[in-house]
């Protein structure tokens, strides 16, 4: 019944079963131990500013008040902010960072920005085709504490540089 | 890789399928199993190793088990088994458990664990139900390594069930030869699971994505959460037609995942209805071994509380998870032992209003972030708030179209209208048939190019 075995099969089952026996608990206490061993790294918002600093050249400043309509949140989720906005309502490049420990507040976060996104996306359908392109490859990333929304050309190299970081 | 991409769509699957009915039987199985993880190892090789690694962990303890007996059989049984509910909760659980520690600093470490392997949720079942079956003695005593290896990875059910057994699989393994009429099923049940998920459930998250930017109503509260039921429905039935209709294009069969659930009279009835692999696995390797309803009542309650949360908590970490799942039961316990005799009373139109009911409240906690939000929401849903705004009402006249749809398409009418036109159309029938999923496709493909991608929702599971 079941799988035939020799007398060598039987050595290797033995083996294997020792193998089993023993390699499963040090796995588990492994994996239980691993997390103690992995720090996050816990960079502070400034530091990010300083690494975004040449991309936010054709960019200005969005105030709270601003930022809190476009993302129709409350800034008080976020612990701080960093956020970058087009100059002209016709375009649509952006970098906001936000900073929040809390895993909850900052799902809610993420969520947040991509609801933006979608409802640039609204805004801009049907006419501003350059805009919906840039929509597209919009990227919003959770890393470590933070949440990044980048709208833009560059949106990669910038959350690669954000991220390295 | 994803079923409702252009690529898995127009690339991957017709080189599979041409592949898979060109090669000689007895390259088939190790065939599918190559091509199965591939397609997991596709953007991530990480993920399949680790499901190597647990699948020859099984074969070799299923290979053990069967020669030993007594104490020790039953120890490496426990032990695996343990390991595999360790696996699951480290995945699922774990970061959240120490972040919420570190949280309330309680822990100087901010953990950042490896994200889920995709899928684990729902092979994790199949190798625990594979490994219990073996334990009992129901599998079949001839057994097959390729073959166990191809019932977990098998790509078609591989990220989000159907959850099949074992038997069930294997069997069918004997005649891989092409099958027509399967074959013509498969095609339009895939078409129609993509349309559900591509046409319907992305726009139902959209609506629902607009309704939850709105500020709360009455009105608002309803729509936003009949707009969830209809998106969590068709996104899982959706994936789970495409599922079985690729099975079906490979020659296998696999178990249905819905029947109508939002047609239920009764909670019980739409547990038969909802997620039936799932809550047929919870029934079979957790309610029964503790006892099922053949205890005292007093134990029977306990047991369903017990599978009412593990099916909570399977969804996620969140409380609201686990507030969600001893909500269904409760329930149930209130349905066997103290309205039943009402519901018999009851014409079926007023059990079906009132099920439904409680089943939207459940949803209710299902996607809140936290019970806080469920509970305002379902204030605003009885009367807390406001009982509409003019922007609710341009949202959801926005889309009534579309949910007049989707209810329909919730309901057997299309079936039956289906049925009907085979009756007496006759040969047309399939000109027909081949005519409307033909348009089926082009309007999914339309969609797919036109839309953001949406991730299936029963991925974050």
């Amino acid at each position: 019944m079941g799988y035939e075995y020799g007398i060598r099969s039987r050595i290797i089952g033995e083996h294997m079963k020792k193998v089993i026996q023993i390699g499963l608990p040090l796995l588990i206490i492994l994996a239980l131990a691993f997390p103690f061993f992995l720090t996050k790294k816990d960079v502070p918002i400034a530091q990010l500013q300083e690494r975004i600093t040449r991309y936010t050249q054709e960019l200005q400043p969005q105030s709270s008040q601003r930022i809190e309509s476009s993302y129709q949140l409350h800034l008080s989720n976020a612990e701080s902010f960093i956020a970058y906005g087009p100059i002209s309502y016709m375009n649509v490049e952006e970098i906001t960072i936000f900073r929040q420990q809390d895993q909850t507040k900052r799902k809610e976060l993420y969520q947040k920005a991509w609801k933006h996104i979608e409802q640039q996306k609204k805004s801009f359908e049907g006419y501003g085709i350059t805009q919906m392109e840039l929509l597209k490859k919009a990227r919003v990333v959770e890393a470590g504490n933070y949440i990044f929304c980048v709208v833009g050309e560059h949106a990669d190299e910038i959350l690669t540089a954000l991220k390295e970081e | 890789m994803s079923f409702d991409t252009i690529f898995f769509i127009f690339t991957w699957l017709p080189c599979c399928l041409l592949l898979y009915y060109v090669l000689p039987k007895r390259w088939k199985l190790g065939y599918l199993l190559v091509v199965s993880y591939l397609f997991y190892a596709w953007g991530n090789l990480y993920r399949a190793l680790f499901l190597l690694f647990l699948t020859g962990l099984h074969i070799q303890t299923v290979k053990l088990l069967d020669n030993l007996s007594g104490k020790s059989r039953m120890v490496l049984f426990v032990e695996v088994l343990v390991f595999d509910v360790f696996a699951l909760c480290f995945f699922k659980y774990y970061g959240t458990i120490l972040n919420e520690l570190f949280a309330r600093e309680l822990l100087q470490v901010n953990a950042q664990l490896p994200n889920a392997p995709l899928g684990i949720s729902f092979y994790m079942f199949s190798l625990i139900g594979y490994l219990i079956d073996s334990y009992r003695g129901q599998l079949p005593a001839k057994k097959n390594s390729f073959q166990a290896a191809l019932y977990i990875a098998f790509f078609p059910k591989l990220l989000m069930g159907p959850i099949c057994r074992y038997q069930q699989f294997v069997q069918q393994l004997e005649d891989l030869s092409f099958q027509p009429r399967l074959f013509d099923t498969g095609a339009s049940r895939f078409i129609i699971g993509l349309a559900q998920k591509v046409v319907l459930a992305n726009t139902f998250a959209r609506l629902f994505q607009q309704l939850q930017a709105t500020p709360l109503t009455m009105l608002g509260a309803w729509g936003m959460t009949l707009a969830f039921a209809l998106q969590l429905y068709f996104d899982f039935q959706g994936y789970s037609q495409m599922a079985i209709g690729l099975s079906n294009l490979l020659g296998f069969t696999m178990p249905e995942n819905f029947h109508y659930p939002y047609l239920a009279c009764s909670i019980k009835d739409f547990w038969n209805r909802w997620h039936i692999t799932l809550s047929h696995w919870f029934r079979d390797y957790v309610y029964f071994p503790l006892g099922g309803s053949r205890v005292s009542w007093q134990r029977h309650i306990l047991n369903l509380m017990i599978v009412w949360a593990l099916t909570g908590l399977w969804h996620g970490a969140n409380l609201t998870f686990l507030v969600w799942g001893c909500y269904y039961g409760v329930l149930l316990i209130l349905e066997k032992y103290i309205w039943y005799p009402l519901q018999q009373k009851l014409p079926k139109g007023c059990n079906w209003a009132i099920t439904l009911c409680l089943i939207m409240i459940g949803w209710v906690f299902f996607y809140s972030s936290s019970l806080s939000q469920a509970c305002q929401i379902l204030g605003s849903m009885f009367g807390s708030a406001n009982v509409a705004s003019p922007l609710v009402v341009s949202v959801l006249g926005q889309y009534a179209g579309f949910l007049l749809i989707g209810i329909v398409c919730a309901t057997p009418l299309m079936e039956a209208l289906d049925f009907l036109l085979n009756m007496y159309l006759n040969r047309w029938y399939y000109l027909l048939r081949l005519a409307v999923m033909f348009g089926l496709l082009l309007i999914c493909i339309a969609f797919l190019v036109g839309n953001t991608y949406q991730s299936f929702l029963y991925f974050a599971f």
